[in-house]
């Protein structure tokens, strides 16, 4: 053995003493995830990407590589219904307005696909493709017939009416480093969105908050190291903000007024309970039910009672 | 750790596991966060002893190259750890760079694979990856990625990046990512990845077209694909070949046409080994062998797509089966007309729309060899310059269907309209408009009087070109007989003057009397022993010499002798003559040009028909184009028995005589029916009865005319039903072969057609089937091509 060998031995044992673990990998509630997809089975899932709550409270989650979004009921995890999409489908949210419209954000040709309640395509927002540099995520606001479309490559959340034409509004301009995620508190008129942030800066991952009326920041949740460093999907419920961090593969739970992390949900890993590249998250208000886009699984997962704290 | 023992720490690092040569940093991954981009000092993964955020390579790289992240967003190819990243890529640099200018890409392939550790590494002298797969290691290939941008998939030698493990043909020697994204795992993007409708050429497929959406199942909650018709990599059994006329050109990379057959398992594949199958496959959508739009099928027979706005939608009757022929294209299926019964019968010409190597004669086609693409655009995608059609039913060109009534032949029970002094006749005059007699424009009131050439069959004529006059696709017959154009008609091609963009070059008068009246002033010969040829009008024919009468107008009232008794009695006025409105000029001279305005569509079944040629109608339907409201007329083809004839003794009749007969025609010069079959001779005796519709009827005599021929005599009582006679019952032939009209009777077994033919303005007798209508009483007519 040459002294070369014998002493990158050394390093190795010093280095691995000198390892701590930092997940504490912390979780709760009963976890169930989708029905695995079968080959050739039309309604199953392969790809979830993002994940959106119906007035019906079931879900409409979209299936990123297999561009169609499906209809899940919350309670069976069946999926029950999908749509073709127009091509890789980020985000996809609901309103009840105009007899229903679904609005899909279109990775491949970087616009928002507007869809009926059948399922059927009316329009782009914008009226026509390429209106956006890379759509990641979208939010609604049915009240306003408002669409909040997260642009990450702009690096700023634009606003779209309802019928397609642009507010000429946006948030976050200057502000965002590249966003991925985002969701709206209606109780608090909030807008929140997850950043990766600015990578010379170690701990520039981080959540913002913003004002819906005034559209100035109002909140940041920062992350780094043993925090979050690949922060996606986001929903905030009773002030506590639910985050997914890919890589972790973990839902870390994070309360909005003080800004300490009270929960983690899932670790990475593809058996029951773990999570591989998750990407988005979701919390039924009433019973507290944390629905997961595991996309590397390609499966829903729930946490049931999941966003419960005492 | 504080920063003193870090830095020591690094500095070892580097000395032992940094390779002797020192790497820059790729200066995207440099400038994103240095080595924290994709190490982690502090509870890294090991990997090969490199201390990494994540517990593989690949998941280190989806940090920011996965989905929905912030970098190139790629996807590894096939399972996780099967191929890592580090197959291909180097994340840190190479002294080299690669063909696309970068040094990203180097295909390390097994030097930093961690799944392979059979072997040394160190020892490949050139790139080499290996399959990997449940089953273990495959052999080493080597890859070339240092010659040219397309070097993804090579033919020549097989060391293109992708064809080291796979093998396709197509789109060979093109960068395979155009359909194979690194974004997708390099997974195939099916068909609409490049086939969609923003394509262009080839590429382009429309969506307006239910095949090109996934209209077609989704109301039934499935999912239909490309797949479902087509296979990836033109693995289909079926061949399209391209046809640049109709506008299909699949010609690069190789392709010779395009592919069908998909039977990969899925329910919904369209399966079968011809196209023609492919395509009634789903079209007969509740799968009973028939398409029949009455129970859902979308179907080319009965009334199907409304292609003429609101012009009369034509029936074009059923078929007893979905395919046209059998395969081989020998036997045709049994086709219905809508409202005429005696029409149904096997089809006999199939439109294969296949003039390449396979359709070179008229006829039936073998189901192989028709082409459903080349007259429908399937995808919509109108990419032939002159196709500018879109919407069912999906056409390369314009095509307005049939927008007339069905013609056929009067018939009993069928209670027509009297049209002027011509009484309750069919086709008495434009009002005519009863099923039951022809359908031409003046009676469907012009319906193509807003059409040409161009905007009603536009379709047509990308094959058949707009030379209307002489058109005539084959130049040989059903047999392959060498032809003439005109040698499907009776004289010239009757184009010219019937079709919308003919030039009326062979339009002739109908009613010019030489021709009308080949042997005699106004009758022949054997007429004119019948005295005033009542019966034997010809062509709407006006009596010039004697202008005061009109021998094919005629009406007449019961009491009037030059009337013939004819009933229902058209009150005073004799001579209907006066009373035709066909529009057309009855005289000597005056040529109707273009007195028709047909379109394609009113004679031609685009598809498969029961007629030669396509046809769907026939002016000179000679069987059945008479009418008598007299059930008991006589008609070729009816069955008769011969009884009585005996071979012993004076009668000598041969054998074969006793028996049933068809009639085959009848000679009106000597009264006789005339019956074919294979006859050694006739009879001399008058015993000899024939039965006709159950009555009885001696016959004078039976005459040996030719080994297959004999001719039944009739007696006066039967020769009155012969078709086309026109004795009155009342009256009788004297001896002199005048007819002897009693005064106060009526005609009421006459064969009123006759009487009244001038509205059968095209007709063709050939009473002996010698194939002309030069003899006794025969009549020229049109067209020879297409008998009932």
């Amino acid at each position: 053995m040459s002294i070369r060998r014998i002493f990158q031995l050394f390093v190795l044992l010093t280095t691995a003493l000198l390892l701590v673990n930092c997940s504490d990998g912390s979780g709760g509630g009963t976890v169930e995830t989708t029905n695995p997809p079968e080959p050739s089975e039309p309604l199953s899932l392969l790809s979830p990407a993002r994940v959106e709550a119906l007035p019906t409270g079931d879900l409409v989650v979209s299936d990123y590589t297999e561009n169609k979004f499906c209809l899940l009921d919350k309670n069976s995890l069946e999926i029950t219904m999908c749509f073709a999409a127009k091509g890789q489908p980020t985000g996809v949210v609901y309103t009840e307005n105009d007899g229903g419209l679904y609005f899909v954000g279109n990775r491949s040709v970087c616009s928002v696909d507007v869809f009926d309640a059948q399922g059927q395509f009316i329009y782009h927002l914008g009226g026509t493709t390429g209106v956006f540099k890379s759509v990641n995520d979208l939010a609604v606001d049915s009240d306003a017939r408002v669409v909040y479309v997260l642009d990450t490559k702009a690096k700023v959340v634009r606003l779209f009416n309802f019928n397609g034409t642009d507010t000429g509004l946006t948030i976050g301009a200057g502000i965002l480093n590249q966003p991925t995620a985002l969701t709206i508190d209606a109780g608090a008129s909030s807008l929140f969105v997850s950043d990766y942030g600015d990578p010379t800066v170690p701990a520039s991952p981080s959540v913002k908050g913003f004002d819906l009326v005034t559209r100035t920041q109002n909140y940041a949740l920062p992350g780094g190291s043993s925090r979050f460093s690949s922060p996606q999907g986001i929903w905030v419920d009773n002030g506590n903000v639910f985050l997914v961090d890919v890589l972790s593969g973990e839902v870390q739970v994070w309360r909005q007024s003080d800004n300490t992390r009270i929960a983690v949900l899932g670790q990475i890993g593809s058996e029951l309970g773990e999570l591989m590249y998750p990407l988005d998250v979701l919390v039924d208000s009433t019973s507290k039910d944390v629905f997961v886009a595991d996309n590397r699984n390609g499966r829903i997962t729930v946490f049931r009672g999941g966003g419960i704290f005492p | 750790m504080n920063l003193i023992k870090l830095k020591i720490f690094l500095l070892i690092f580097g000395f032992c596991f940094v390779p002797t040569t020192s790497w820059a940093l790729l200066a995207e991954h440099l400038n994103y966060n240095g080595c924290d981009t994709c190490h982690n000092l502090h509870g890294g993964y090991v990997l090969f002893g490199a201390l990494l955020n994540q517990e593989t390579s690949e998941a280190t790289c989806l940090m920011c190259h996965g989905p929905l992240s912030v970098a190139t967003e790629a996807a590894i190819h096939g399972t996780s750890g099967q191929i890592t990243c580090l197959e291909c890529h180097n994340p840190h640099n190479n002294d080299d760079p690669n063909i696309l200018g970068g040094n990203n890409i180097l295909l390390l392939g097994m030097e930093y694979d961690s799944n392979d550790t059979d072997g040394s590494r160190s020892a490949l002298d050139t790139p080499q990856i290996r399959e990997e797969t449940g089953s273990g290691l495959g052999p080493l290939k080597e890859v070339v990625f240092e010659v040219t941008p397309d070097d993804w998939h090579r033919p020549s030698d097989s060391y293109g990046v992708c064809n080291a493990c796979h093998t396709g043909i197509h789109n060979e020697g093109n960068d395979c990512r155009g359909c194979h994204t690194h974004s997708g795992g390099f997974a195939g993007a099916g068909c609409t990845g490049c086939h969609d409708g923003n394509g262009a050429g080839a590429l382009a497929v429309s969506v307006h077209s239910p095949h090109s959406t996934n209209t077609i199942f989704n109301s039934i909650g499935v999912t239909y694909t490309c797949e479902n018709c087509h296979t990836a990599h033109e693995a289909g059994n079926i061949q399209i070949p391209n046809n640049t006329t109709v506008g299909i050109l699949y010609n690069s990379s190789g392709h010779n046409g395009i592919s069908l057959g998909a039977d990969d398992g899925n329910p919904n594949d369209a399966v079968g080994t011809t196209e023609a199958e492919i395509c009634w496959n789903c079209h007969d959508q509740n799968g009973d062998g028939v398409l029949s739009e009455a129970d859902g099928d979308i179907s080319e027979w009965e009334i199907n797509s409304d292609s003429n706005g609101s012009a009369n939608n034509y029936d074009f009757g059923s078929l007893s089966a979905r395919e046209w022929v059998n395969a081989g294209g020998t036997t045709g299926a049994t086709w219905t007309s809508a409202n005429f019964s005696y029409k149904t019968a096997a089809i006999q010409s199939t439109h294969s729309v296949n003039p390449y190597n396979s359709a070179t004669l008229p006829g039936l086609d073998p189901v192989a060899f028709i082409r459903c693409s080349y007259c429908h655009d399937v995808h919509d995608a109108n990419i032939l310059a002159s196709d500018n059609s879109s919407g069912k039913p999906y056409l390369r060109g314009t095509w307005m269907g049939n927008p007339y009534r069905e013609d056929g032949a009067p018939f009993a029970g069928q209670t027509y309209v009297a049209q002027g002094e011509f009484g309750l006749v069919p086709r008495g005059g434009v009002g005519a408009t009863e099923l039951g007699g022809y359908q031409i424009d003046q009676n469907n009131g012009n319906p193509t009087s807003t059409w040409d050439l161009y905007n009603s069959a536009g379709l047509c004529i990308v094959c058949h070109t707009d030379n209307i006059d002489s058109m005539n696709y084959f130049d040989v017959d059903e047999s392959g007989v060498a032809e003439l154009p005109a040698d499907s008609w009776v004289g010239t091609n009757g184009h010219s003057n019937a079709v919308l963009g003919g030039t009326g070059s062979s339009a002739a008068n109908i009613f010019r009397e030489d021709w009308r009246k080949p042997n005699d002033g106004y009758c022949s010969p054997s007429s004119a022993s019948n005295g005033y040829c009542a019966g034997s009008p010809n062509m709407a024919y006006q009596h010039l010499i004697l202008s005061a009468r009109g021998f094919g107008f005629r009406g007449g009232a019961a009491t009037d002798g030059e009337g013939f008794y004819v009933e229902p009695s058209l009150g005073s006025q004799p001579y209907a003559y006066g009373d035709y409105n066909w529009g057309a000029s009855v005289d000597e001279l005056t040529i109707d040009d273009q007195y028709h305005q047909f379109s394609c569509s009113k004679c031609h079944n685009p598809h498969a028909s029961r007629l030669p040629r396509l046809m769907m109608t026939n002016c000179l339907d000679v069987v059945h184009n008479t009418w008598d409201d007299a059930p008991t007329t006589m008609l070729r083809g009816d069955v008769i028995t011969i009884s009585g004839a005996s071979t012993s003794g004076a009668q000598g009749c041969s054998t074969d005589v006793n028996g049933s007969h068809t009639v085959d025609y009848f000679d009106l010069s000597s009264s006789s029916i005339v019956i074919s079959d294979s006859f050694t001779g006739g009879c001399n005796r008058q015993d000899i009865t024939l039965t006709w519709q159950g009555d009885p009827y001696a016959l004078t005599s039976v005459d040996f005319v030719a080994p297959d021929k004999i001719s039944l005599n009739a007696p006066e009582d039967l020769e009155d039903n012969f078709i086309g006679k026109i004795v009155p019952s009342a009256g009788s032939i004297n001896g002199a072969g005048t007819i002897v009209y009693p005064v106060g009777t009526d005609n009421s077994e006459v064969t009123i057609s006759r009487a009244t033919s001038a509205q059968n303005c095209h007709r063709y007798i050939d009473w002996n089937n010698d194939g002309d209508a030069a003899d006794l009483d025969e009549q020229p007519g049109w067209n020879t091509v297409t008998p009932w």
